[in-house]
Formats: C-alpha cells, sequence, structure tokens
C-alpha cells in the first residue's frame, strides 16, 4: 500500500551543535499503528512536534498522501490529528466549544460545512455526550469551564477532540502521564478501533506494554537516529529494550526489570489510591458506627500494648527472679557444698597419713575426685552466678568467663573490653554477661569457628554496643529468629529477648568474609561518677 | 473531594440529569451560590449605575433626571458605545487599541471632506462608506504589522495614535485655515439631531421585546427536547417583562421630549450585530479561544493571525461609526476631533462593563452598560459644572472601582473553584 506519510531523512538541529534528530526516516500506511519508542533524549518528542507542524525541520522533507508538506503546516487541515503530552485547551471556553474547536458543527439540513460559520451548539453536545460516553466519562455539564477541570479530564477533552471526525492520520505523543490506568486501556483500545477504520497512528510510548499491545511496528529512535525498525509480532521485549537502551551488556536485564517495575508500581500506587479513597468513602459512609468501631479498636490496642509492657514487666522481673535464685543457689553451693566438700577433703587428707600404703592410694584417689568434683561445682557456681560481677564488675566476669570458655572450647578469643565501662546497674550487667555467655555458647556450639572476637564499646555515653564475630560456617540461609522457638534452639531467642527488655537493637547477620556477627546495641542509664 | 467531583458523583449521566424545569427556588439558589463565589455577571455595574444616577438626580436637584437631560445622555453615549464595541473586540484577544479615537477621527473626517460642496460633493452613503472603508483598512494596516512583525498591539496603535492625529491635523488644516470644516448634507448631520418619531420608537421597543421573547422560548423548546435543563418559566417570564419595562419607560420617557435619537439606534443595531457575532458565530468562538489560550486556538487549527487581524478590523471600524455619531453630533470636524479624553473613556467603558484586560472574557454588551455609565457621570458632572480637572479624578476614580470589583470577583471566583 502506499505509505500516507513518508518521513525522508528529517534533521533537526536546535543551534549550532545540537542534534535532536539525525537523518531520520520511516512511513507509515493506512491502517497501520507505528510505535515509536526511545529513551527521554532520543527525539521523541521533538520528532512528534515536526509532525504537529509546530517546529520545522532544519532538514529533510515530510510527504503526506504523495505531497510534500511545506512548513508550517496546519495539520488538522490535512486530516491529521495530535494528541500532545499535555494538552492546550481554552480554559475560559466550555466543554463542548473546546472539543469541537475548529472544526464546529453547523446546521444538520446543511450536512456540508457550508453552515458551520453558525455553530449549532445543540447539534454538538449531542455528539459530545457520544464521544465522552464512549470514553467512559460523564461530565454534569457540558457548559462546564474547562479551567475547572482536573489534568486528567483536560487530557480525556483531548482525546474526545479527535473523535469528532476520523482522522487520516493520527500523532499520539504518550499522554498517558496524565491518564489513570482505565484510560490508558481505554486509549489502546481507541487505537485499536482507529487502526481498523484505516487511520494510520504513530503512537510515541515508553512502555512496553502499550507497544505491545497496539503496535504493528515499532521504530526505535536513539540519540536522535533511528536505532532499529522491529515488527511487533517478530520482536521480544529484551530486543526493543536493547537497541532502546543500546547496549547489548547483561545490565539489559535490570532495564527491562526496571521500567516494567515503574509502570507496575505506577499501576499499584494507583489502585492503591483508588482503594485508599473507597475505603475513605466508606468510612465517610459508615460515619459513626465505623468511627465508634475505630475507636473500640484503639482502646483494645492500648489494652495490648498495656498486656504487652505488663508482660514484658512480668518476664523483666522473672528473670531477675532468675537471677536472684541462682545467685542464692550458687552462694549456697559456694559457701555449704564447697566448703563441706573442701572440710571432708581435709578430713581423708588427715586420714591418709595414718593410713596404711593401700588405703592411702585409694584416699587420694577419692581426694582427687573431690577437688575435681569442688572444680566443677565452682564451675556450675560461676556459670549460676558470676563470682567476680558483684565485686569487680563486668568487664572482670566477661574477662574470667572468657579465659575458662577458651580453656573447656579450645578456640581464641579476642577480648576486647572498653577501659570506660565502669559500673552500670546490676540487671544490666547480668544480661550483658547473659549475652555473651549465651553468645560464645552458641559459636561453641554451631559456628565450628577458628578464632572469635569479643568486644564491649561505648557508641554514646548511654549507649553500649556488644559484638560477638566469628569466623565459622555462618548462619544458614533460611534462618529465622521467629522460628527458632519452634525448633527448641533459644539461645538467640533468650539473647534477642534480652535484648528487647532491655530496649536495645539486635543485629544478627553473616559477614561477607563469611562467619556471623552478632551486635547489640543496649541502652543504659547515665552512670553515677 | 472537590466541588466538582461531589457534583460528578451525585448526578448521574448527562441524559437523566436534566429533562425537566427547575424550580424557583433551585435556580435562585443556585444563582445565589454563583453571588456568592464572585460570580457577580452586571450585577456590580448595575449597583453602581443606581448610585450614580442617585448622586447626581440628589446634587442636580432633580435636573438629571428630565426628559430632557435623558435624550441628552443617550445622545452623548452613542458614540462611545460605538467606539468601545470595537474595543471590545480587541480586548477579547487580549490586545489594546490606543488609535481608535483618532482612526474614528480619520474616518469623520474623510466623510467631511468628501461631502464638501462645491469641491468632492459626493452622495452622503458614497463618502460614509469611503469613511468606513478608509478606518477598516486602517485597522487591517494594523493587525497587519502586529501580527507580521510580531510588536506588541500597545507599541503599534501607540504609534497609530500619533500618526492619526497628525493626519486629522494635516487634513483639516489643509481644507480650512480655521482648522473647522462644517457637516453641510442633511443626512450625516441627522444621524445624531434626529430623533424617532413616537410610533416607530414604540414599533422598535415591542419589536425587540418580541425578540427577545421570541428567542428565549425558542431556547426553551430546544433545551426541553434535549432533555437539558430548563431554567424555571418563572424567570423566563420576569425576564421578558423586565427588559418590556425597562425598554418600554426609557423610549416613553424619551417620547415625552424629543424622542428616542437615532444615533443611539444606530449604535444599538451594530451592537447587537457584533454580539450575534460573537456569541452565535464561529469567528466569535474564535475570538475567545485566541484570546484565551492562542497555543491552544493554533493547534486546534484556528488561523490566529488572521482573527486577530480581524478584531483590529472591527475596532478600527467601529471607531469609524463612532467617529462619525460625534462628528454629526458637532456638525463639523476640527483640529480637535478624536482627541481629549474620547479615547480613555471608550476602553474605559468596555473595561468597566467588565471585559478583562487579559484575554478570553467579556461581553459585547458591556460596552452599552460601560458607556451607560461613563455618560452618566460626564452627563452628571456636565449639570454641576464641575471643572475638568474634578472631571479626571472622578472618571479615574469610577474607572479604579471597576477595576477593583473585577479583580474582587475574580479572586473570590479563583478561591471557590468557579474561575
Amino acid at each position: 500500500m502506499e505509505p500516507l506519510l513518508k518521513v525522508q531523512a528529517i534533521s533537526k538541529t536546535y543551534g549550532q551543535s545540537l542534534q535532536a534528530l539525525r537523518q531520520v526516516s520511516f512511513d507509515v500506511v493506512p491502517g497501520e499503528v507505528v510505535g515509536l519508542a526511545g529513551s527521554s533524549g532520543a527525539g521523541k518528542s521533538v520528532l512528534t512536534s515536526i509532525l504537529a507542524g509546530l517546529e520545522m525541520p532544519s532538514k529533510g522533507d515530510i510527504w503526506f498522501d504523495g505531497e510534500t508538506l511545506t512548513q508550517p503546516w496546519n495539520p488538522r487541515g490535512l486530516g491529521v490529528e495530535i494528541i500532545h503530552q499535555e494538552p492546550e485547551l481554552v480554559s475560559q471556553l466550555d466543554i463542548t466549544t473546546n472539543i469541537f474547536l475548529g472544526y464546529e458543527l453547523g446546521r444538520k439540513t446543511a450536512g456540508n460545512s457550508r453552515w458551520s460559520f453558525l455553530p449549532n451548539n445543540s447539534r454538538m453536545d449531542r455528539k459530545a455526550t457520544q464521544i465522552l460516553n464512549k470514553i467512559g466519562i460523564q461530565f454534569p455539564s457540558l457548559r462546564e469551564l474547562v479551567l475547572n477541570l482536573p489534568a486528567e479530564h483536560r487530557q480525556l477533552l483531548a482525546i474526545a477532540r479527535v473523535m469528532t471526525r476520523t482522522p487520516r492520520l493520527l500523532v499520539i505523543d504518550d499522554p498517558s502521564d496524565l491518564l489513570s490506568i482505565r484510560y490508558q486501556e481505554k486509549l489502546l483500545e481507541l487505537i485499536t478501533e482507529w487502526r481498523a477504520n484505516g487511520t494510520a497512528v504513530i503512537f510515541a510510548s515508553n512502555n512496553l506494554d502499550h507497544l505491545f499491545s497496539v503496535t504493528d511496528r515499532v521504530v526505535i529512535l536513539r540519540e536522535g537516529r533511528v536505532a532499529a525498525r522491529l515488527r511487533t509480532d517478530e520482536t521480544t521485549r529484551e530486543k526493543l529494550v536493547t537497541e532502546m537502551v543500546g547496549s547489548r551488556s547483561e545490565n539489559l536485564t535490570p532495564a527491562i526489570w526496571a521500567m516494567d517495575r515503574y509502570y507496575r508500581a505506577r499501576q499499584q500506587a494507583e489502585n492503591l489510591t483508588r482503594q485508599q479513597g473507597f475505603l475513605k468513602k466508606d468510612l465517610r459512609v459508615q460515619g459513626d458506627l465505623n468511627q465508634q468501631l475505630v475507636e473500640e479498636l484503639a482502646i483494645q490496642v492500648r489494652a495490648l500494648d498495656q498486656a504487652n509492657l505488663s508482660l514484658q514487666d512480668a518476664q523483666r522481673r522473672l528473670m531477675t527472679e532468675r537471677e536472684l535464685e541462682r545467685k542464692h543457689l550458687a552462694r549456697e553451693i559456694h559457701d555449704q557444698v564447697i566448703q563441706d566438700l573442701l572440710g571432708t577433703n581435709y578430713q581423708i587428707e588427715a586420714l591418709e597419713l595414718s593410713a596404711s600404703n593401700g588405703l592411702s592410694e585409694q584416699l587420694a584417689e577419692i581426694r582427687t575426685d573431690i577437688r575435681q568434683m569442688v572444680d566443677d561445682l565452682r564451675r556450675i557456681c560461676g556459670d549460676l552466678r558470676p563470682p567476680t560481677i558483684d565485686s569487680l564488675g563486668l568487664g572482670a566476669a566477661i574477662n574470667s568467663f572468657v579465659r575458662e570458655w577458651i580453656d573447656r572450647a579450645g578456640v581464641p578469643v579476642e577480648l576486647s573490653i572498653s577501659n570506660e565501662l565502669g559500673r552500670l546497674p546490676e540487671a544490666i550487667e547480668l544480661s550483658v554477661f547473659r549475652i555473651v555467655q549465651e553468645g560464645l555458647n552458641n559459636v561453641w556450639r554451631h559456628a565450628e569457628a577458628k578464632h572469635v572476637h569479643v568486644s564491649i564499646d561505648r557508641t554514646s555515653p548511654r549507649t553500649l554496643l556488644l559484638t560477638i564475630q566469628d569466623d565459622g560456617v555462618g548462619l544458614p540461609k533460611d534462618f529465622d529468629l521467629g522460628a527458632m522457638s519452634a525448633g527448641g534452639h533459644y539461645g538467640v531467642l533468650g539473647i534477642s529477648e534480652r535484648v528487647a527488655l532491655l530496649g536495645g537493637r539486635l543485629q544478627l547477620h553473616n559477614q561477607p568474609k563469611g562467619g556471623t556477627m552478632l551486635q547489640a546495641e543496649i541502652p543504659h542509664p547515665r552512670q553515677a561518677k | 473531594m472537590t466541588e466538582l467531583a461531589k457534583k460528578t458523583e451525585n448526578r448521574g449521566p448527562i441524559e437523566s440529569a436534566g429533562g425537566r424545569q427547575q424550580t424557583l427556588g433551585e435556580f435562585m439558589g443556585s444563582w445565589w451560590d454563583r453571588i456568592r463565589a464572585g460570580d457577580l455577571g452586571s450585577l456590580p455595574i448595575i449597583i453602581g449605575l443606581i448610585v450614580i444616577v442617585a448622586i447626581f438626580g440628589y446634587l442636580s436637584d432633580g435636573i438629571f433626571f428630565k426628559p430632557r437631560n435623558f435624550v441628552n445622555l443617550l445622545l452623548q453615549m452613542s458614540g462611545i458605545t460605538a467606539i468601545a464595541t470595537g474595543v471590545v473586540f480587541v480586548l477579547l484577544i487580549a490586545e489594546i487599541d490606543l488609535s481608535t479615537a483618532f482612526v474614528g477621527a480619520v474616518g469623520s473626517v474623510t466623510m467631511t471632506l468628501l461631502l464638501r460642496e462645491g469641491d468632492a460633493n459626493w452622495p452622503w452613503w458614497a463618502a460614509v462608506g469611503a469613511a468606513m472603508l478608509v478606518t477598516t483598512l486602517i485597522g487591517l494596516l494594523h493587525g497587519l504589522i502586529i501580527t507580521r512583525a510580531g510588536v506588541p498591539s500597545f507599541v503599534v496603535t501607540l504609534a497609530g495614535l500619533l500618526a492619526w492625529s497628525g493626519v486629522v491635523l494635516i487634513l483639516t488644516t489643509q481644507y480650512s485655515q480655521a482648522g473647522t470644516i462644517v457637516i453641510q448634507n442633511p443626512v450625516v448631520k441627522g444621524v445624531a439631531n434626529s430623533f424617532l418619531p413616537a410610533f416607530w420608537g414604540w414599533f422598535v421597543c415591542v419589536a425587540v421585546v418580541l425578540g427577545y421573547a421570541a428567542t428565549e422560548f425558542y431556547q426553551r423548546a430546544v433545551k426541553a427536547r434535549q432533555n437539558l435543563a430548563v431554567k424555571p418559566i418563572q424567570i423566563s417570564l420576569l425576564q421578558i417583562i423586565g427588559l418590556a419595562l425597562i425598554t418600554g419607560a426609557a423610549v416613553w420617557y424619551a417620547n415625552t421630549d424629543r424622542g428616542v435619537p437615532v444615533s443611539i439606534m444606530i449604535a444599538l443595531v451594530f451592537l447587537f450585530f457584533w454580539l450575534f457575532i460573537a456569541t452565535r458565530t464561529r469567528f466569535g468562538r474564535y475570538v475567545y479561544a485566541v484570546g484565551g489560550n492562542p497555543e491552544a486556538a493554533r493547534r486546534a487549527g484556528i488561523n490566529v493571525n488572521s482573527i486577530r487581524i480581524a478584531c483590529f478590523m472591527i475596532s478600527s471600524f467601529m471607531a469609524g461609526i463612532g467617529g462619525i455619531i460625534l462628528a454629526s453630533r458637532l456638525g463639523s470636524v476640527s483640529t480637535n476631533t478624536g482627541g481629549g479624553n474620547l479615547l480613555l473613556n471608550s476602553i474605559a467603558a468596555a473595561v468597566i462593563g467588565g471585559t478583562s484586560l487579559f484575554g478570553g472574557s467579556g461581553r459585547v454588551t458591556s460596552a452599552l452598560l460601560g458607556a451607560l455609565v461613563i455618560a452618566s457621570v460626564e452627563n452628571g458632572m456636565g449639570l454641576m459644572g464641575w471643572n475638568s480637572g474634578v472631571k479626571f479624578v472622578v472618571n479615574g476614580l469610577v474607572l479604579l472601582a471597576a477595576v477593583l470589583v473585577d479583580a474582587y470577583s475574580r479572586r473570590s471566583r479563583a478561591s471557590s473553584g468557579i474561575a
């Protein structure tokens, strides 16, 4: 078929050096939708405004219906309609007048345009209503001035203007920025319809979904040049984007992804807004009832908060009680059992002197066992209640615990404790100690680490930062703190609970070099000097 | 939610919205809403007019109200009304024409020279036709310079003001030592010095009222057929009766003196002609479109430049009509023709009547209301014998008041979302 529009080697230069278009050529036949794609700055808008007669090309020809156009032309005189990115309407005039501006309808009897110098308002109103119904929008009055309409409705009027007659060529410069998804889809429907009626359509858009749903071919502009001409049926999104972006690197997928994500996000945002609108409307409609419900909900949430607080309080008390119990138990064991055992040991030692050789050997063995028991009991005491924490403070307690842990686990630990640590409230000192204890035990049990680093620093005068790093196997991939308790692993959970009770923050993650890092930031009250 | 969205939501499709007659209450309600929102229409100027009339009626001990003065007032305002009608078109496309008074003077001088007995001695219709042709061509010239060279109309017509005043001076002094040329043609002299006989006065009055009533009922019928909301029948009747009363009273009052002046009839015929052009024709729509948003008009396929040229031609044409009426009233043209505050009065009339200086909004009838205000003030001050200094100050204040009312209503319209 003869092309309706032939663009031949058009160039557009601004000033001396800015080349917006270089040798752009393409053509369009009637009943064909040609997409025009290209990232911003590729020259899409310049090309459409040249086609719209708003700008003149610096070089090249445009042929329309076999005749070359001399700039500046009047597109509407040729049956060419343009939908611009942003509509230009006369705000002081009403809806009907704007829709038919430049192409008024005269008396019905005339049929031709002889009488169109006397526009027939009622006829135009009727046709405007038809067109607007087809687009899917209704106005309370067609006499409404356009300046009272929101931007989306103005854009719809610009589309309605195109529908007053069947255009021969339609140039659409992506108007979807102003349109909600619903009307974007409407526009696509209309494009398909125009195409069926034999209109040639040029559709500039970067929305891949739109391009793929309506176009027959896509002309891709890049840096002012035609980068590619693709048949929509025979191409893929990747190919299209490759040409738009102009590189075949692996960065391509992210580019498609980003574009799709952008449009999809917009759609979601719009749905959300709409739902929010519905929700607001519902709220208003249901009025008092909902208000009441919301208030009740607020009360319950507050009650829940309170319950949560008291639960925390209870847990804190429980923990304190437990610590107290342990302290008690430790003292009991230390002061009673160990002393008794030592006394027994001395008695056996005395017996040993007066005993026969065979017996004394046995007695020595028993004494070794007892000393072993005492050692074990001391360790248990230490675990129950770090012996040094009450007298010498957190630093000393951790120090001695770590030294003992190294003996037990056989893994070297680098310990650095800030000098300014000082004394803290008992609950905090104990909690920190327990976290270190639990953390190191976790390392021993799961990490298979070669080296561990423990540090306690001050990040501010009122916060403490505890870090435990290891170079072990790290956390499992599907690590989920919430699922820990189900599996019976209370270690990390206990740590997180303790941190939460102190109002702190816990971070637990794998390190880039391997191994796990546990960081707990714990606030504490001002220290007494 | 905006007002508009609410409206959209509450009402269904257009078809179901109308198809019935609004009740009187609904109509008054929506009218009052518009007033409160600042869409005052002609209300302020009518109130202003009543105030002005009351003040001068009181100050002049009732002389202002005498039939003789009423007819004088009509004579005084006809020239300004004609010129202001043309100015409205130029203001509608957001331009200005400062040359109208002297273009009118060029027209009237041309006519007078062509009528000179013993010299050109053209028949009156040929002389008037030639004068109108000259003024219209002057408008074409202004329009061409403004559109082709892209020079602001302010500058071009300012140059026109100077140049055409010079032309008037040259022509009048060339043919008369004293600089005053008397018009002898009885027809032309009759324009501003003859009056409709009582019968014809009443005839015009009845014709206008019947014509108005006919269009009103025709429009009602059309709207009803298309299921659009129709305003209450009481309002239509009230408007018709009101018009009948006002025109009837005016004709009756004028008839108790000399009768309705022919000059005001000429001005009104042209005014209604241009009113029809502005509101009912495609050209009128394009004028509003070009004034409102030239870019939108251009993209809609309107030849913006030819619309602008046409508006300057209308302005100069109506200036010619006004110039002839004014010359006829004086019975002569002189070096002073077109001078004084004629230009400012004609522009002020259009603005006071409610035509926006920023283009795109205003009515042709504003020329009539504005001219009535200006002429009333002039007439009243003339009766009081105030000196011209005071007159200028008062004129300035009236203009300022009109612009302030416009600015106020514009702002409240903007804040209420109507405009």
